[in-house]
């Protein structure tokens, strides 16, 4: 019976006497208010002083997740307002995979642009055009409205406009914490998003719920200074690999390999040959047909679905600003293509430049003058490669910067 | 797991900051009940709610009607449920298939067609708990009269995913105390009873199974203390995983007002596997005592019977874990650990030799315990043969 009183009491178990409920109750919240205001201030300061690209120990893959305020406050560090922002996102090619940090092509297209510009390399490796580069540049349109989004793509390759897996949650964390353009169709996408998305369907309620809080506690920039400054304490099983999962992120720098480090066998590998020859006519083989020896024909459901979804993914005043690189793969791979395989790559190449500069970007592709020599592999540049890229994408940005008005002022 | 979601946060957060700012204590509990049936359908959703309510309704009333055949009758339903959506597949898979394969294959063939995804959200609680209640009103127990109360006692939020496993006599006393009178204590105790509860399982037990499923796979190329210390992790992943939750339901519960049960209690200061077992899981191992050893005859009839009766108790012990054979033998394997352990004293000559090493050395008494218990934890969680060489490779073998 004296088990029954017990739970009979209606107050908690015996406590200690050092215990003092109200003083805990007052502690707590205090605690909260003073770690929510600290997550808040901390998120305004740039957490990467020497800040080169979010390289794999700062990345998801590594349990790194940035969040809007620290990507915002590593721009506004490195920028003066009064500068053209470029910002470049896009996937592992941009990134610059293969050129290490100091020799990296955005360092390159800085040099070229000078100072009357301020170029900041957000790209992901993995990422699409629509992931966390493109986010960033949209939520400081009104701080930098001197801004070119600069990202790179596949042919035929079109966007999510809610970007991509493992990077989505910038973009949901943007989007509801009400720091994106008000556009319409893309709040619709959205709505349709969660009805088509199995996955997402099932993640909503956390994906709200996560933003939700974050909005109110700031818990997120708040871990984020701990994981950088002082202990990570959620490891990750791909890196930094044992015994070194917990330690603070800054201590890791960023220590991209040089493609010409590595010899070319091991970068084009014969076993992997056909794999990658593959690849190269995948981007194409399922979207064209011709009758006899007649021109490629693109499906139009697909021109229909690439011009859908790039429409969706940004306002119209922001496509203006925007410039797609189609990418290439190396030529060491193209040009192992059959005659006929090779017209319909090059049609891609025209048709995907087609619709993206229909549907209102600038879209360009890299001329010809790239060699197998400029790839690292089929698709990522070396430093030379990456040295042409910067200057055929400052050329481009500077008439984007012309056509668009932006007299910056050095 | 469910606790861990920012959607169980908030949710509890509402349901906690509502519940103390309504006045009166059948708002409370009216409030409660409908939170209760939220948390239910968001988690099990409309095809996991069914079973459990066609359960709860068939419970509810064959307790009311106090009439013996109807508790039995609602015992082997819930029972039958249980074994439906847990072990169906497992018992076709593992026992029927050998004696008949076409026989096995169309019976899981018919079983598949009907079994919803996934059984339903915490089957296992509510059979047990059910299972209880209906026990003890047969056994001349008062039942719970009113439904919304039954409902609480049922789908709980805070107790319903990971228990403990309730007793309605406690549950309800504690219950109608909560939703009567607040008290900041309960607050307090709450929020420090759950943030201790996510420090075990987010800062601890994360962290470890990171390491286990990091170095398990290479535990034949570890150094030897390499493998003590893996050996080690893996015993106090479970512990603080698993007493991480319930630390999250039993705080929860208390913001609420309402007290559960206590699951664990140091079992790895244990002294004896009798001692373990009061101090590990202790909602799990209480019920089995009281609702299957107990009736099967417990002690009172002679050693072999006790012996058979603690085997049975304790495979069903490891099967309520999970449908797999490796958990079956982690039960008996504590079985008969029991056994030696409530046995050994009888043993003329050995008996009383170690009785009075434990008694001059009570440190050995808890290395042999401990080692027991993690030793079987190997067996819990990998299969025979694996877990028989990771023994082995502990000892350099």
């Amino acid at each position: 019976m004296s088990d029954l009183t017990q739970f009979s009491a209606a107050r908690p178990p015996d406590t200690p006497r050092w215990f003092q409920p109200r003083t805990f109750l007052a502690g707590f919240a205090g605690a909260l208010v003073l770690l929510s205001v600290a997550g808040a201030w901390l998120g305004r300061q740039d957490r990467h002083p020497g800040f080169t690209r979010f390289h794999p120990f700062i990345s998801p893959e590594a349990q790194y997740y940035p969040t809007i305020a620290e990507m915002c406050a590593i721009v506004r560090t490195h920028c003066r307002p009064n500068q053209v922002l470029v910002i470049v996102g896009g996937n592992s090619i941009f990134y610059g995979v293969g050129q290490p940090a100091d020799k990296m092509w955005t360092r390159r297209l800085q040099e070229l642009l000078g100072d009357r510009y301020c170029v900041v390399n957000l790209a992901f490796r993995g990422a699409s055009a629509a992931d966390g580069a493109a986010v960033v540049a949209e939520v400081l349109r009104d701080e930098f409205p001197r801004q070119i989004y600069v990202a790179n793509v596949g042919p035929m390759q079109g966007i999510d406009p809610v970007g991509s897996d493992p990077y989505r949650f910038i973009f949901w964390e943007a989007y509801y914490k009400g720091l994106l353009m008000d556009y319409a169709p893309r709040t619709r996408y959205i709505a349709q998003h969660f009805r088509n998305d199995a996955r997402d369907r099932r993640a909503h309620p956390e994906i709200i719920g996560r933003v939700w809080l974050d909005r109110l506690l700031h818990f997120r920039d708040l871990w984020n200074y701990v994981t950088m400054e002082w202990i990570c304490t959620i490891p990750s099983a791909y890196q930094p690999a044992l015994p070194q999962v917990h330690w603070p992120r800054q201590r890791f720098a960023d220590t991209e390999p040089d493609f010409v480090d590595i010899p070319w066998a091991s970068r084009f590998r014969r076993d992997l040959a056909s794999t990658e020859l593959g690849i190269v006519r995948g981007f194409t083989e399922s979207y064209y047909h011709r009758d006899g020896e007649g021109p490629w024909q693109l499906a139009e459901w697909k021109r229909k679905d690439v011009d859908t979804y790039i429409r969706l993914a940004m306002p119209e005043a922001l496509r203006r600003r925007t410039l797609i690189i189609v990418s290439k793969n190396s030529p060491y791979y193209v040009d192992q293509l059959a005659p006929g395989e090779r017209e319909r790559d090059d049609q891609g190449y025209r048709d995907t430049l087609e619709i993206w500069r229909g549907a209102g970007y600038h879209a360009a592709t890299y001329p010809n003058d790239f060699a197998a020599a400029d790839y690292g592999d089929r698709t990522h540049l070396t430093v030379t490669g990456g040295r042409k890229l910067a200057g055929m994408v400052a050329d481009d940005v500077r008439a984007i910067a012309a056509e668009c008005g932006y007299q910056a002022t050095p | 797991m469910i606790f861990v979601t920012y959607w169980y946060v908030m949710f509890a957060t509402l349901v906690v900051v509502v519940f103390w700012t309504l006045r009166w204590p059948r708002a409370r509990l009216g409030f409660l009940a409908v939170a209760c049936l939220v948390f239910h359908a968001h988690f099990a959703g409309p095809a996991g709610m069914l079973p459990i309510i066609i359960l709860m309704i068939l419970t509810f009333f064959a307790g009311r009607s106090r009439r013996p055949w109807a508790c039995v009758a609602a015992i082997v339903t819930c029972v039958a449920a249980l074994c439906f959506y847990k072990y169906s597949l497992f018992i076709l898979g593992e026992l029927v298939a050998p004696l008949s394969r076409p026989l096995a294959r169309s019976l899981l063939a018919g079983t598949k067609a009907i079994m919803p995804g996934a059984p339903p959200l915490g089957v296992s609680f509510f059979a047990f708990e059910f299972v209880h209640y209906l026990y003890e009103v047969k056994r001349g127990g008062e039942p719970i009269r009113n439904p919304v109360k039954f409902l609480l006692f049922a789908i709980f939020f805070p107790s319903l995913v990971a228990g403990p496993i309730k007793r309605y006599t406690q549950f309800l006393p504690s219950l109608e105390a909560g939703v009567q009178r607040l008290h900041w204590e309960n607050i307090a105790w709450g929020l420090g009873r759950v943030g201790q509860g996510f420090f075990k399982k987010l800062l601890i037990a994360d962290n470890l199974t990171f390491l286990i499923d990091f170095y398990q796979p290479q535990f034949a190329s570890l150094s030897l203390v390499s493998r003590w210390g893996v050996f080690a992790a893996i015993a106090f992943r479970i512990l603080m995983d698993f007493s991480g939750y319930s630390d999250i339901a039993i705080g929860c519960a208390q913001l609420l007002g309402v007290r559960l049960p206590e699951n664990f209690n140091w079992p790895y200061a244990a002294h004896s596997i009798q001692d373990f077992w009061q101090r590990w899981h202790i909602s799990l191992s209480t019920w089995i005592r009281d609702y299957v050893y107990i009736p099967l005859g417990g002690s009172r009839h002679g050693v072999v019977r006790r012996v058979f009766n603690g085997l049975v108790a304790f495979a069903l012990c490891g099967l309520w874990h999970g449908p797999a054979w490796h958990f079956v033998i982690w039960g008996l394997y504590h079985g008969m650990g029991l056994m030696v352990c409530a046995t050994y004293r009888q043993v003329p000559g050995l008996g009383s030799a170690v009785q009075k090493i434990f008694a001059k050395e009570p440190l050995s008494a808890w290395l042999l315990t401990q080692a027991f218990a993690w030793f079987g934890w190997l067996v819990f969680f990998y299969p025979l043969p694996e877990a028989l060489r990771m023994a082995g490779q502990l000892f350099g073998l």
